[in-house]
């Protein structure tokens, strides 16, 4: 048999118009996303035996097949996780830096302006207008805070709805990959493959990697098995899972993600296996959102007690003692908020938790058990854990009451706790939404003192007597006008100091010790400093008050001391600026709020370098991955100057083959 | 290294992108004159720059806080300085007096001239500052504290409160006096006792003991012996001749010198202490004067006044009444030295007041310079380098721009 030469030109013509084909639509795809360039491999067709050899027949396509490289592929998918999971942390975080340092200053500037005002009370603590001014002043600081919380409050709202969102994206993404599936694997039925199909999964499955992390499994058949957030099953050939969103347990707030079965069995996704943007929300929030409430809630509770607890030791324009200036940081509705069962258990106590010492209050949660009779605390953040012990063992269950040593205190409310009940404390979440101004008259400030201590002009010694607090105005001999107390200290014998308080008819009051035991009415010490109670006062007698026998003793007046020029109060509340007095006396009330902002500022500076690097990783790898598979127009030019050569060339054949024939013909003319 | 088209377009808009955005920066920066506008921008310096302008709030108050006391103490010191003054005339009008023979319209001018300065003390007392607030009131500011009553004694109606405020991180300074310390609580010059003084009228010599102090000097062993504890020094001439002593208590016991002895020779200015006091007489005592020391610890600027009045207004006396009033003039003028000592020690209280705002003052502008220094340095921007920076920048980002915008003209499909 000799050669067929027009039918071996055909075989070219039609090889050259199909590569020209996939050319074309190499180029017409430049930019589709996702796209792989496709090839055309060309083979020859089965040659001839004619004699002792063999004749080639022409060529033909073998398989038009797209250049993909899944190494880099998942090289991509991979980083492409990581990297949204790091810009979305820092865009997150970046916002909230500009809340904390942009908006967030006027917390600093109104906390300063109100102690100005403060200070030009204690100027002319009398004057109505400055008065005025003060409680101006600490509206807007109680604006100002709360501007922040809401801005967090949004801050929070966002992120649940961007987890909302996300959900949604996801399980709309595995409906589509349920449905490739499906196409590819009827498509894949003659050992063929379906490159534009396959691009578009590959193409959702970088999509899904965005929001979560993700691996894959081929099966035989062509179709993709796809797990989530480290192994949760999204998609098994054309099966598909959905992802939703639960209120959270024990705060409904803190929405969790679930994932759910066709059949309806839910799980939860653990956040540390998330990944990707939704890990990186869930992250944020529970993390450095929730932190920074906490923290500006902590300042709120910190400023609101200094400042209503000198309130209440002074004296206001009206006559009576001080109220306080904030709203009580332990009104019940506050101290209920802070408690927060589980829904699950399965006893029935209610509780509140009360704020007893700032200073030794964190800006941490806290977690509540129930075990074996015993409530067992935990601080999320640190870990440790302290079984707490009841202040009144012997009280009814749901009514004992529990202090702690980080500041509060854990009150039963009525019920019953059972085996297994779990609770959350949040003491300083709120903190920041219930800064409100409690006064409503400028008289209301209390910046006279009540009482005032005198040494006497004969002392000999250079103790000092000071009114720590003044707890009760109503008790039996306090000061009024005209009726002064007068505490009178003597040494004797050498080492034991003899102490009585008389009042003005010389009448020896009765005295208790710091814990309130009675004393009698006179009692003796030997170390200093004395701390005691008398009259409903507590004082404290610093330095050694030696006197000069029973004779002439040390003598210290306490009088009352009330007046419109009096301003020891308001000096005292403007003296609170300084005084370290949060956070076991390392940090000032200003302190506090510049800590949560420069918290969020390195976290933020950490976020973007981070963010960079995630960035630099993934465009890396895309662009490895673009450079195997992208299209590049030159190269496309260059193969279409080829085709159309071997195209022409092919037709030439067949011009050939027809002059061959025409020869013939004319030769047997 | 094959590149696709799609990547190589991508690769110059995001290299174009970047600079931009650096530029965009740079901009940002030297508008603002910052280096650092957010936390995050260096969270290092931001913590720093944080407590820096935290502290110069802090000194700004303090700063406001100073002038505020500067000019509540000066109003204070100024009325201080007044009241010196009207004691500086009350004493030369006494010895004015005292000079003046008998002639009794000549003193009650004088007197006169007192019971003006008596006022102007009063409304001195009763001063008020640019609010309207009593400035002696001690706490009680909004009424008059001193009030004449109807027998020209005065009555403090303030306190004893003193205002005091910040002026330094734990440092206050006080920012009043009470009037009742001014005013009220002057010590008596005679110390703890008050004399009066009983002359033999049969002896007509002016030359007679005056006390010049009764003090409690040991409190430890002084026991009142009843109330009000007055004693009585008794003058006789002992059987030697001399001029003899005795001192009983209220009631009637002998407290020198020790029993059985009933006299101890009289030496004049030498301190006779009983009973924990001890008591200095001068000059010469007469046979059968007796001196009664009456418990008074305490006198005030008004009652001197109106004791020089009412010493004014007596008529020239001769003999033993004449002795009397020496004596009585002898201890107002003493009042009067230990009055002008005791305002002179606070002026110079009030002044070293001042001297404490001052220095406190300077301390915290200097202070303030120093790390208002330091915030610059993290926060401010080196305009000089930020602005050859942005140079660069904007240099590289032309760069990037012609060089795109040449190379993607050439295609291999332009030459088809």
């Amino acid at each position: 048999m000799g050669v067929d030469l027009l039918q071996l030109g055909v075989s070219g013509l039609l090889t050259s118009q199909q590569q020209l084909g996939t050319t074309g639509h190499n180029i017409a795809n430049v930019n589709t996303a996702g796209y792989s360039r496709q090839s055309v491999l060309q083979e020859t067709t089965t040659p001839v035996k004619s004699g002792s050899n063999f004749t080639g027949t022409g060529t033909r396509v073998s398989q038009v097949s797209r250049v993909f490289d899944q190494f880099r592929y998942n090289e991509v998918i991979f980083n492409q996780t990581l990297n949204s999971g790091a810009q979305t942390t820092a865009s997150k975080m970046q916002r909230l830096d500009d809340t904390m340092s942009l908006i967030g200053k006027g917390i600093s500037t109104s906390l300063n302006d109100l102690f100005a005002a403060v200070n030009s009370l204690v100027d002319v603590p009398g004057d109505i207008g400055l008065r005025e001014v003060m409680l101006a002043k600490a509206d807007t600081l109680s604006k100002n805070v709360s501007s922040v919380q809401s801005a967090l409050d949004g801050e929070y709202n966002s992120v649940n709805e961007d987890l909302e969102a996300t959900a949604v994206m996801v399980t709309e993404i595995a409906e589509q990959l349920a449905a490739l599936n499906r196409d590819i694997v009827k498509a894949s039925a003659n050992n063929t493959t379906p490159s534009d199909l396959l691009d578009k999964r590959d193409t959702l499955i970088k999509d899904l990697s965005q929001y979560t992390s993700v691996s894959t499994v081929a099966t035989n058949d062509g179709a993709l098995n796809v797990y989530i957030a480290g192994g949760q099953t999204l998609v098994t050939g054309t099966t598909k899972f959905s992802i939703g969103v639960d209120a959270g347990n024990p705060d409904p707030r803190q929405t969790q993600l679930f994932i759910q079965s066709p059949a309806g069995a839910k799980q939860q996704l653990s956040s540390a296996n998330i990944g990707g943007s939704m890990g990186a929300l869930m992250d944020y929030r529970d993390g450095v959102l929730t932190d920074t409430m906490n923290k500006v809630g902590q300042t709120a509770i910190t400023v609101a007690d200094a400042f209503n607890t000198v309130q209440t030791q002074g004296m206001d324009l009206n006559g009576l003692q001080g109220q306080n200036l904030f709203k009580d940081i332990n009104d019940l509705e506050a101290t209920q908020r802070r408690f927060l069962p589980d829904q699950d258990n399965t006893g029935t106590i209610a509780g509140v938790v009360e704020i007893t010492d700032t200073n030794q209050l964190t800006s941490d949660d806290y977690s509540l058990s129930f075990q074996g009779g015993n409530y067992t605390l935990t601080n999320d953040n640190t870990g440790q854990s302290q079984i707490l012990t009841a202040d009144n063992p012997l009280a009814a269950v749901g009514t004992r009451t529990y202090s702690t040593s980080d500041g509060f205190t854990f009150k039963e409310a009525g019920g019953t706790p059972q085996n297994g009940d779990s609770f959350i404390i949040q003491p300083s979440r709120l903190g920041a939404t219930n800064l409100e101004v409690n006064l409503t008259q400028a008289e209301q400030i209390a910046a006279s003192s009540i009482v005032e201590v005198y040494s006497n002009d004969n002392n000999v010694n250079t103790a000092k007597l000071a009114i720590t607090s003044v707890d009760n105005i109503g008790a039996a001999g306090f000061p009024s006008p005209g009726s002064k107390l007068t505490l009178e200290v003597f040494e004797a014998p050498t080492g034991t100091f003899n102490y009585q308080m008389l009042d003005s008819s010389g009448t020896a009051q009765p005295l208790f010790d710091s814990s309130g035991a009675a004393l009698g009415t006179s009692a003796t010490f030997t170390t200093s400093p004395l701390n005691f109670q008398a009259a409903g006062m507590s004082f404290s007698l610093t330095g050694k008050a030696t006197g000069q026998t029973a004779n002439a003793p040390e003598r210290y007046d306490i009088e009352y001391s009330v007046g419109s020029g009096n301003n020891k109060n308001a000096l005292a509340m403007a003296s609170l600026v300084d005084k370290k007095m949060a956070n076991q006396g390392r940090s000032t009330m200003n302190d506090l709020y510049e800590e949560s902002v420069t918290s969020v500022g390195s976290q933020t500076a950490t976020a973007n370098i981070e963010a960079s690097a995630a960035n630099t990783l993934y465009t890396q790898a895309e662009a490895r991955m673009s450079n195997t598979s992208g299209v590049n127009l030159d190269e496309e030019a260059s193969n279409l100057l080829r085709f159309q050569q071997a195209y022409s060339a092919s037709a030439r054949v067949i011009s050939t083959a027809n002059e061959i024939f025409q020869t013939l013909l004319q030769a047997a003319r | 290294m094959r590149v696709s088209t799609s990547q190589f377009y991508l690769r110059n808009t995001t290299n174009i992108i970047e600079r931009q955005s650096d530029v965009n920066q740079s901009v940002l920066n030297i508008s603002e004159g910052k280096r650092v506008v957010t936390a995050g921008d260096d969270s290092v310096a931001s913590n720093s720059i944080l407590n820096i302008r935290q502290e110069q709030a802090l000194l700004k108050q303090y700063q406001t806080n100073i002038t505020f006391a500067d000019s509540r103490i000066n109003v204070q010191e100024s009325a201080m300085k007044s009241a010196e003054s009207v004691m500086f005339r009350v004493k030369d009008l006494i010895i004015q007096g005292n000079s003046i023979g008998n002639d009794d319209s000549a003193r009650q001018a004088i007197a006169d001239e007192l019971k003006q300065r008596f006022e102007e003390l009063v409304s001195l007392g009763n001063s008020r500052d640019e609010s309207g607030s009593y400035v002696f009131g001690g706490f009680k500011t909004q009424n008059p504290p001193f009030e004449i009553q109807s027998d020209s004694s005065v009555v403090y109606l303030g306190d004893r409160g003193q205002r005091l405020t910040n002026i330094g991180p734990g440092i206050q300074t006080a920012t009043s006096d009470s009037g009742d310390k001014i005013f009220m609580k002057n010590q008596n010059s005679t110390g703890d006792f008050r004399p009066t003084y009983n002359l033999n009228a049969s002896i007509d010599n002016l030359d007679r003991a005056i006390l010049t102090q009764a003090k409690i000097s040991d409190r430890a062993n002084y026991v009142p012996a009843g109330t009000p504890d007055n004693y009585t020094i008794d003058f006789a001439t002992m059987p030697s001749g001399d001029m003899g002593m005795s001192v009983k208590d209220t009631l009637g016991n002998q407290v020198y010198p020790t029993l059985p002895l009933l006299q101890a020779p009289y030496v004049a200015g030498d301190t006779v202490s009983f009973n924990g006091i001890s008591t200095t007489i001068k000059k010469t005592p007469q046979n059968g004067d007796s001196i009664t020391m009456t418990p008074k610890s305490e006198t005030d600027m008004f009652s001197v006044i109106q004791d020089s009045i009412a010493w004014l207004e007596k008529p020239n006396g001769t003999g033993v009444d004449e002795a009397q009033r020496q004596l009585e003039v002898g201890h107002v003028i003493a009042d009067i030295d230990q009055i002008q000592i005791e305002l002179g020690g606070v002026r110079a209280e009030i002044g070293s007041r001042l001297q404490v705002t001052e220095s406190q003052k300077d301390r915290h502008e200097d202070y303030h310079l120093t790390i208002e220094k330091s915030r610059s340095a993290l926060e401010d921007l080196d305009m000089v380098s930020a602005i050859s920076i942005f140079e660069q920048q904007k240099l590289s980002l032309q760069a990037s721009q012609t060089a795109f915008s040449q190379i993607q003209n050439m295609s291999l499909l332009n030459f088809l």
